[in-house]
C-alpha cells in the first residue's frame, strides 16, 4: 500500500494537474487572505472609532475576533454597536453593509477558499484514480501481482490525498503565521489551538471529497464520466445542499419574520407610552415607572416566545445543511473561529440578561451605576465537546464510510 | 456545411450522457427552488399584508404626532418575482436585534444561483473537449482532411454545442416560469412576462460566455485533461474570486466614514441638541416677551386650560406664545437639519463613490453583471432599492405634511393641545408601493448587457483565432 502511495505522489508531483491545482489554491489562499485582513482591519478601526468610554455603559460593542480572517462568518454582524435603553435594544448597521454591492456576493475568505475550492481539487485530483488506470490498461497489470484490491484503493486514496492536503497545510500554516504577524491581531495560544482545530476539520473535509472522487472511479468505467458525476457531485453537497437546507427550512420552519416581531414590540412599546401619557395629564406628579414596567413586558414578551422558534428554526437549518460536509464544515470552522451560530446568539443572550438586569437604572428609576457589560466566549474545548460535536463527529464518520464504500465497491470492480 | 456539422454535433451531444445529465440537473433544482421560494414568498406576501393591516389600524387608534415616524415605519413588502431572484438579502442585513443569522452564513439556492453557478459549470461541461476530444480521438485530423475549414467546423462545434446545451436550460427554466404563471398568489402582470423573456436572453447570453470559454481553451489545450483544467481555473475566477472579492477591496480601497458614528451624531444634532436650544430660545422667550406666562406654562394641560377660560386676556397671550414657539421649533429643527444634512451630504458622497468603485470592479467578471442584470429585472436588486427609499421617503413627507396640518388644526380649537395627544388621521394618505417601469428598470443596465456581449465576443473571437494555429495532429 506504501508503495502505491509513493508511486501515486511521484507520478502526479510533475503533472500538469497538480501544478494548476496547486497554483489556484496558493492564489486563492493568498487573495483570501489579503482580502479578509483588510476587511478585518476597516472592522478594528470601526470599533476603534465606536468603543465606548468607561461611563458609557449603556453602549455595547465588541472587538473584532481575528480568527474571522479565516472565517469571516457572523462577525461583522457581532462586532455593530449594541444601543440599549430602557425602549429595548437598538441594533446599529455594521460598516460593511454601507457598501450595497457587497450584500449580493459574499467574502472569499479561508473558509471559502476550503469548503469550494478544496473540495473542487481534491475531486479533480481523485476522479480518475481507479477507471483512469483501467483505460490506461495499467490496472489489468497491477492487479496480476499479489497486489491486493483493498491495498490498492487505499494506496490510491493515501496518494492522492497528501497531494491535496500537504501544499494546503504548508499554506494554511504560512498564513497563519503571516496573519499572527499582522498589526490589529493577537495571537495567543488559543489562537494557534482553534487554528489546529480547523485545519484538523478541514483535513477531515478533504479526505471526505477525496473518498468521494476514488468512490466514484470505482463505480464507473470511464474517466469522462467519473468527471461528470463527480462535478454534479461537488455542485450538490457545496452550493446545493447547504443553500437549499436554508431555503427549505425557511419554507417548512412556519417561523414568523423578525420585521413582524419588531413591529408588535415597537407598537406595545408606543401603546403604553401613550396610554400612560394620557393618563397622567392631570397629575401634580408624574410616574414614569408604569412606562418602564409596561415597556420591558412587552420586550420581555417578544423574546421569550419568539426566541425559542428562532432557534427551532436554526437548528432546522443546521440538520438540513449538515446533510452534506459543506454546510459540517462550514458551522465547525465558524464555531471555532468565534464566528458561528453559537457566539452570535451567545452575545445576544447575554446582552438582552444584560438589559433585563438594569433597566430600571438606564431609565432613571432606581439608583446605583449601570454594570459593566461582560460576555465570555466559550473555550476551544467546550466548543468541541459541545455545539461543534455533531460536525466534528459528521466530518469524521464522512470519509470513514465513504472510504469503506470506495473499497467495497473495488473489490467488485472489473478491471478489464 | 455548416449545417451539417451543427446536426453531428446535436446528434452526438443528445445521446451523451451529460446531455441527460444537464437535462435532469436543470429541471429538477429549478423547479424545486422556485416551488420552494413561491411558497415562501406567498407566506411573505400574507405576513406583510397582515402588518399593513395592524400598523394602519394602531394609527387610527393611537395616532399622535410625537411618535408618527416611529408608529408609521414603512417595511417593504417582497418583490412579485422574488421567487425567482431573491437579489439583495434583507433578511442578511439584521435590521433587528431577534433577526434570523443563519441567512449571512447560507445564502438561499435561486434562479440566479442556478444559472451563475450551476449552468455555468455545466456550460464548460459541455465544451472543453470540443476540440481538444476530437483530436485525441484522432477525428480532428481526418475532419481537416476532408476539406471543411477550420471556420466552419470551429462554428460548427459552437452552434451544436450552444443550442444542445441551450434546449435543456430553457425547458427547465419555461416549466419553473410556467409554475409561477400558473401560480393564482402572484398574478403575474404583462410586464411580468416581459422580464421572464429578458431575463431568459440575458442567462443565454451569461450561459454561452462560459461555453465559449470552454471551447476557447479546448483549442489552447492538447488534451481535454488540460483543456477542463484550463477552464475551470477560468471559471473559478470569473465566478468565485472577482464578484466576490471586489466589493470588499473596493470598501479598502476607498474607506467611508463611520455609519454608526453618523447615526450617533445624527441623534445628537437632530435631537439633544436641538432639544437644548428649543429649551434655551423658549427659556429667553420667557424671560423677555412673555413673562407674564412664566407661572403658567409649566401647569398641567387641564389647570392651563382653567386659567384661560377664567381670564380671557392670558388666553390671547397664550396664544401668541403657543405660536412663537411654535416658530422657534420649526426654525430650530430646520437649523439643526441642515446642520446634520452637510455632514450626511459627505457621508453619502462617499459611500455612492466607493459602491459606483465595487459596481466597476465587479464588472470585470460576467457574473456580476448578470446578477446586476437579473435583481434590477425582478425588482430585488440595487435599482429597486434606491425606488423604494424615494418612493417611502416621498410617503413619509406627505404623511408627516397632513399630519402637521391636522395638529395645527387642532391647535387653533384648543391652545393646550399637546403632540402627545391623540390626532384624528384616519383621512391621511395611505402607502401603495408601485415599483419602477419594465424600462425604468431596464434601461440602467444597458452597460451590463453590452459586457456580457462582448464577453462573448472577446472569447468566441480568440477560439477562432487560437483554433487557426491549433496542431491537430
Amino acid at each position: 500500500m506504501r508503495d502505491i502511495a509513493r508511486k501515486e505522489l511521484l507520478e502526479n508531483l510533475t503533472t500538469y494537474r497538480f501544478s494548476i491545482l496547486t497554483g489556484l489554491i496558493f492564489s486563492m489562499m493568498l487573495i483570501s487572505i489579503i482580502v479578509s485582513y483588510g476587511d478585518y482591519h476597516l472592522r478594528v478601526e470601526n470599533y476603534n472609532i465606536l468603543r465606548p468610554g468607561p461611563k458609557e455603559r449603556e453602549k455595547v460593542i465588541l472587538p473584532p475576533e481575528p480568527l474571522s480572517i479565516f472565517a469571516r462568518g457572523l462577525d461583522a454582524n457581532a462586532g455593530r454597536l449594541y444601543q440599549l435603553s430602557f425602549r429595548g435594544i437598538d441594533v446599529q448597521p455594521s460598516q460593511q453593509s454601507i457598501n450595497r454591492v457587497s450584500s449580493l456576493f459574499s467574502l472569499p475568505d479561508m473558509l471559502f477558499v476550503t469548503r469550494v475550492i478544496l473540495a473542487l481539487a481534491a475531486l479533480l485530483f481523485s476522479f480518475d484514480a481507479i477507471c483512469g488506470e483501467k483505460e490506461q490498461g495499467t490496472l489489468k497489470l497491477m492487479l496480476a501481482g499479489r497486489t491486493r484490491r483493498a491495498s490498492v484503493v487505499l494506496g490510491k486514496l493515501a496518494g492522492r490525498y497528501l497531494l491535496v492536503i500537504v501544499p494546503f497545510a504548508v499554506l494554511f500554516i504560512l498564513s497563519a503565521i503571516v496573519v499572527s504577524l499582522l498589526p490589529d491581531v493577537h495571537a495567543g495560544t488559543e489562537y494557534w489551538i482553534r487554528l489546529a482545530m480547523i485545519l484538523a476539520g478541514s483535513a477531515l473535509y478533504v479526505a471526505s471529497f477525496i473518498a468521494l472522487g476514488t468512490l466514484i472511479s470505482s463505480v464507473v468505467h470511464r474517466s469522462a464520466t467519473s468527471m461528470m458525476v463527480a462535478l454534479a457531485s461537488w455542485v450538490l453537497l457545496v452550493f446545493v445542499v447547504p443553500n437549499m437546507g436554508a431555503t427549505v427550512a425557511q419554507a417548512i420552519g412556519d417561523v414568523p419574520p423578525a420585521d413582524r416581531v419588531e413591529m408588535k414590540t415597537r407598537l406595545a412599546v408606543i401603546q403604553s407610552i401613550f396610554e400612560t401619557q394620557q393618563s397622567m395629564k392631570n397629575a401634580k406628579q408624574r410616574d414614569y415607572s408604569r412606562i418602564m414596567k409596561q415597556i420591558r413586558e412587552a420586550n420581555t414578551g417578544m423574546f421569550q416566545t419568539y426566541r425559542p422558534e428562532l432557534n427551532r428554526l436554526i437548528s432546522l437549518t443546521r440538520s438540513i445543511a449538515r446533510c452534506s460536509p459543506a454546510g459540517a464544515l462550514e458551522f465547525l470552522s465558524t464555531e471555532l473561529s468565534n464566528t458561528g451560530l453559537s457566539r452570535d446568539l451567545g452575545i445576544k443572550d447575554a446582552i438582552w440578561m444584560f438589559v433585563e438586569r438594569n433597566t430600571n437604572r438606564f431609565a432613571g428609576l432606581e439608583k446605583g451605576e449601570v454594570e459593566q457589560f461582560e460576555y465570555r466566549a466559550a473555550t476551544p474545548g467546550e466548543q468541541i465537546a459541545g455545539v461543534a460535536l455533531p460536525d466534528a463527529l459528521l466530518l469524521l464518520i464522512m470519509p470513514a464510510v465513504l472510504v469503506a464504500l470506495a473499497v467495497g465497491s473495488f473489490l467488485r470492480y472489473d478491471p478489464r | 456545411m455548416l449545417s451539417h456539422l451543427i446536426r453531428k454535433e446535436l446528434r452526438e451531444n443528445f445521446l451523451n450522457i451529460r446531455f441527460i445529465a444537464a437535462c435532469g440537473v436543470s429541471l429538477v433544482l429549478m423547479i424545486s427552488s422556485i416551488a420552494v421560494l413561491t411558497r415562501s414568498h406567498e407566506e411573505q406576501v400574507r405576513d406583510y399584508q397582515d402588518r399593513v393591516r395592524q400598523q394602519d389600524e394602531f394609527i387610527d387608534r393611537y395616532g399622535h404626532l410625537n411618535r408618527l415616524g416611529w408608529m408609521s415605519a414603512l417595511t417593504r413588502g417582497p418583490s412579485q418575482l422574488q421567487a425567482l431572484v431573491l437579489g439583495v438579502d434583507r433578511e442578511a442585513h439584521q435590521d433587528n436585534f431577534v433577526s434570523n443569522p443563519v441567512p449571512v452564513l447560507l445564502s438561499r439556492l435561486d434562479f440566479a444561483a442556478i444559472v451563475t453557478i450551476i449552468m455555468s459549470l455545466v456550460a464548460i461541461l459541455f465544451s472543453y473537449n470540443a476540440v481538444s476530444g476530437e483530436r485525441e480521438a484522432g477525428l480532428l485530423r481526418q475532419i481537416l482532411a476532408s476539406g471543411i475549414s477550420r471556420n466552419a467546423l470551429l462554428a460548427g462545434k459552437f452552434a451544436g454545442g450552444l443550442v444542445s446545451l441551450l434546449i435543456p436550460f430553457t425547458v427547465s427554466v419555461l416549466a419553473g416560469m410556467l409554475f409561477l404563471a400558473l401560480n393564482s398568489s402572484l398574478q403575474l402582470q404583462t410586464a411580468d412576462f416581459s422580464v421572464f423573456a429578458l431575463l431568459l436572453a440575458a442567462s443565454w447570453l451569461y450561459v454561452s460566455v462560459f461555453h465559449s470559454i470552454g471551447i476557447f481553451f479546448s483549442t489552447r489545450s492538447q488534451t481535454s485533461g488540460e483543456a477542463i483544467l484550463k477552464s475551470l481555473f477560468a471559471w473559478v475566477i470569473l465566478v468565485l474570486v472577482i464578484p466576490n472579492a471586489a466589493p470588499f477591496l473596493a470598501a479598502q480601497f476607498y474607506p467611508i466614514p463611520s455609519a454608526t458614528r453618523l447615526a450617533q451624531d445624527r441623534y445628537m444634532i437632530t435631537d439633544r441638541e436641538r432639544d437644548a436650544i428649543v429649551m434655551q430660545r423658549r427659556n429667553a422667550m420667557l424671560e423677555g416677551s412673555f413673562a407674564d406666562l412664566k407661572g403658567i406654562v409649566d401647569l398641567s394641560p387641564n389647570e392651563i386650560q382653567e386659567r384661560l377660560k377664567s381670564d380671557p386676556r392670558i388666553g390671547e397671550r397664550y396664544r401668541q406664545y403657543a405660536k412663537e414657539y411654535d416658530q422657534i421649533i420649526n426654525i430650530t429643527n430646520k437649523e439643526q437639519g441642515e446642520k446634520y444634512g452637510k455632514i450626511e451630504e459627505v457621508f453619502l458622497q462617499r459611500s455612492r463613490v466607493q459602491e459606483k468603485l465595487a459596481a466597476i470592479l465587479t464588472s470585470a467578471s460576467p457574473l456580476s453583471n448578470f446578477v446586476f442584470v437579473a435583481t434590477d429585472l425582478t425588482e430585488t436588486g440595487l435599482a429597486a432599492d434606491d425606488h423604494w427609499e424615494r418612493v417611502s421617503g416621498e410617503y413619509s413627507n406627505a404623511l408627516s405634511g397632513y399630519a402637521d396640518v391636522q395638529y395645527r388644526k387642532a391647535v387653533e380649537k384648543d391652545p393646550t393641545f399637546d403632540y402627545n395627544d391623540y390626532l384624528d388621521l384616519r383621512a391621511r394618505p395611505r402607502f401603495q408601493y408601485r415599483p419602477a417601469g419594465l424600462m425604468e428598470r431596464a434601461a440602467p443596465d444597458l452597460l451590463q448587457w453590452g459586457v456580457l456581449i462582448m464577453f462573448n465576443l472577446i472569447f468566441f473571437a480568440a477560439a477562432f483565432v487560437s483554433f487557426q494555429r491549433y496542431d491537430v495532429r
